[in-house]
């Protein structure tokens, strides 16, 4: 699949990181970018580009998330923070289909990130050929941890 | 075209197919396995790609539904509350599943005499036992020895380490003096074999690319390429031939990666496509001796399907328990309720397993196995902040007990790549299995509050796990009656002399286990009977 700036125009495309800024928030404390971030929107426009069914269902949302927010007052991004929530709700409801892709790909998009990875404490690059280092427990501390189910004997039916 | 007849045609190279080869390469006889899925090199494991994750819903999705690949059939499981899973290649599912390897207990075989439900299996624990300890030589099987829920044996590498999440909840089953144990596990915790040890690196599904995990491609394969058995890729069986005259079977009709139908010709065909993949090859060959699919006189074929159908519970701890490190379903396994118990309101039982925890990706679209999103917005910030570092899960795997009404039957539109009529599953999770869910899950809060946690989130309510139709079994059942059961007590159906089944399918009963270690634990007793029974095999 290939990424394809050019899917949307400028207006859906600002229109689309507001929605995502809204959908992963960021936590600032923890430096965790939001959904908004660039990377998220790119993959969607691939994903859109690469399917036509996809892209006209964003195509269609997009356009319905512009006709409330206008309903609403304004421009998505002109809208406050509890405003452009309720817009989403309504945008939700409106267009499950739609709402129900985008959410998908969206969590796809962000969590395939290595950068947010990291910063929920996971490796950043691929899980192999390295892994993570876990230290075998050793064979007293086990004969310890599984002293009681030792004591207590035989579980199962003998037959 | 037509091919010479080999002595013996396996049909699938997964997990079944390669125990039976092994099993009967000392027989010298010919050889050939027919896989419908590719070599996938362990290079090609997105475990090595930057982002591994997506491919758990795309190309790698256990999903043959969602992978959608050349090799893959669709599977209409609309009429389902669980859709299978598998993987189509050499190796089979094995090499996507998650080496959980208990094994069944002695009272599983017995769930009629014992227990007044299902059928009594043909084989039991003991006669199994050995095969047992052979395929877990083979395949390199960790775990500890002295589990006071099984007769006495030891894995042959020691257990993979439980860390801080195993710890943690076996402290809470032994404050509830309840059973628990280091699960045993198909997956190496130190180098065996020429195979290197478990990396711990959490995508155990996403294909091992170390080649810890005792996928058949790894533990089997090698072995039996170098001994000679011939497999051939890409080649997907449409139909069982038999000769009218001797009602045996006379070799198979399959389309190779030519895009044409072959014929080849066998003495003894042995078909190891587990409990989906067989009966609909069964169903789908007709002939005038068998209109009703072969070997299905007693129209057994199909029915009696089962699954372990699962649900979770959750709990959050006050400490990071880091569940992304390490095997992903395999920590430890409590058998607390694994038996029956007469003042329980169901028969039978059900395991708790503690799986680790998952990828973020995955947890955000709502578990493995689980098709529900989480929320968006505050509310996504605050589960992935405040819950998904500090959570810890216990599975309900719960013993499904055979049901006629749940079937694999053939779709009469759905067809594969090549125009073969594709599975359709009908199936509900029974009552029995129901109320062993709302114990277990009562039960798992309590073992998850005694270990600490302090809130239990995620319940499974009123729904199994949808995308967990990993066990398939029944389909073809065992049995020394020909009118309830498609094969006998060694795998040979009872209709057709010189055609055997290996796979999942001929479970009688399912126990509430993992079943990939007594199905090649069952194919290698089969391949043992079947030389014990050379001179005189067809009769």
């Amino acid at each position: 699949m290939t990424n394809n700036r050019e899917h949307w125009s400028e207006d859906e495309r600002v229109l689309l990181v507001a929605i995502l800024d809204q959908l992963i928030p960021a936590n600032e404390e923890k430096k965790i970018p939001s959904a908004g971030d660039p990377g998220t929107a790119l993959y969607l426009a691939g994903i859109a580009a690469g399917d036509d069914q996809i892209g006209t269902l964003f195509a269609r949302g997009l356009k319905r998330a512009a006709e409330l927010s206008n309903t609403t007052g304004g421009a998505f991004v002109s809208l406050n923070n509890s405003e452009q929530i309720a817009v989403i709700r309504q945008l939700e409801e409106a267009e499950p289909a739609f709402f129900e892709a985008l959410l998908r790909h969206t969590y796809m998009a962000y969590y395939s990130r290595p950068d947010i990875r990291a910063l929920l404490g996971l490796l950043a690059k691929p899980t192999q050929p390295d892994g993570y280092d876990v230290p075998s427990e050793t064979p007293e501390f086990m004969a310890e941890l599984t002293a009681p189910v030792r004591r207590r004997g035989q579980v199962y039916r003998a037959c | 075209m037509s091919y010479e007849p080999v002595d013996v045609l396996i049909i699938g190279a997964g997990a079944a197919g390669a125990a039976i080869a092994w099993s009967l390469v000392e027989t010298r006889m010919r050889i050939l396995c027919l896989e419908q899925g590719p070599h996938v090199h362990d290079k090609d494991y997105p475990s090595r790609n930057q982002d591994y994750e997506l491919s758990r819903y795309g190309d790698f999705s256990c999903d043959p539904n969602v992978r959608k690949l050349p090799q893959d059939y669709p599977i209409n499981s609309a009429d389902s509350e669980i859709t299978p899973v598998n993987f189509n290649a050499v190796g089979g599912s094995t090499v996507n599943f998650l080496g959980h390897w208990p094994r069944m207990h002695p009272s599983d075989f017995r769930a009629r005499s014992l227990d007044g439900v299902a059928d009594d299996w043909p084989v039991d624990y003991a006669t199994l036992a050995p095969f047992y300890d052979m395929n877990d030589r083979i395949t390199g099987v960790s775990g500890l020895g002295g589990n006071p829920a099984y007769p006495d044996y030891k894995p042959p590498l020691p257990p993979i380490p439980i860390d801080k999440l195993g710890q943690t909840l076996a402290r809470g089953f032994n404050a509830l003096g309840w059973h628990w144990w280091p699960s045993d596990v198909a997956i190496l915790s130190q180098d065996y074999d020429g195979r290197t040890k478990c990396v711990n690196a959490g995508t155990c599904d996403l294909g091992c690319a170390a080649g810890a995990k005792g996928g058949t491609n790894f533990t089997y394969w090698p072995i039996l390429e170098n001994a000679g058995v011939e497999l051939k890729t890409g080649c997907r069986v449409r139909e069982i031939l038999v000769d009218e005259d001797t009602g045996f079977a006379t070799g198979v009709l399959y389309h190779g990666p030519d895009g044409q139908v072959h014929e080849q010709k066998a003495e003894m065909v042995i078909v190891a496509c587990n409990g989906v993949g067989t009966p609909r090859l069964l169903l789908n060959s007709k002939s005038k001796l068998f209109p009703d699919g072969l070997a299905n006189r007693s129209s057994q074929v199909g029915r009696n399907l089962m699954f372990h159908p699962l649900t979770g519970v959750t709990g959050i701890f006050d400490e990071p328990m880091e569940g992304f490190k390490g095997p992903m379903a395999c920590s430890i396994l409590s058998q607390e309720f694994y038996e029956s118990d007469p003042n329980r309101d169901f028969v039978r039982g059900y395991g708790l397993h503690s799986g680790r925890y998952t990828t973020p990706m995955t947890y955000a679209l709502g578990g493995y196995g689980v098709d529900d999103p989480i929320a968006w917005g505050r509310e996504h910030r605050e589960k992935f902040d405040d819950l998904y570092p500090y959570s810890a899960g216990l599975t309900v795997v719960t013993e499904d007990l055979p049901e006629e009404k749940n079937t694999v039957t053939l779709d009469p539109d759905l067809t594969d790549s090549d125009g073969i009529p594709a599975p359709k599953i009908d199936y509900t999770v029974g009552d029995n299995t129901w109320k062993m869910i709302a114990h277990g899950e009562a039960g798992a809060e309590k073992a998850l509050i005694a270990a600490g946690a302090k809130r239990i989130v995620g319940k499974g309510g009123d729904k199994v796990w949808w995308r967990a139709g990993w066990h398939q079994m029944g389909t073809c059942r065992m049995g020394s009656d020909p009118e309830r059961s498609v094969v006998n007590g060694w795998g040979r159906t009872h209709d057709v002399k010189n055609l055997f089944i290996v796979d999942g399918s001929i479970f009688v009963t399912s126990g509430a286990v993992n079943p990939t270690s007594t199905i090649q634990a069952l194919a290698l007793f089969i391949g043992d009977s079947i030389k014990n029974n050379i001179a005189n095999l067809f009769d």
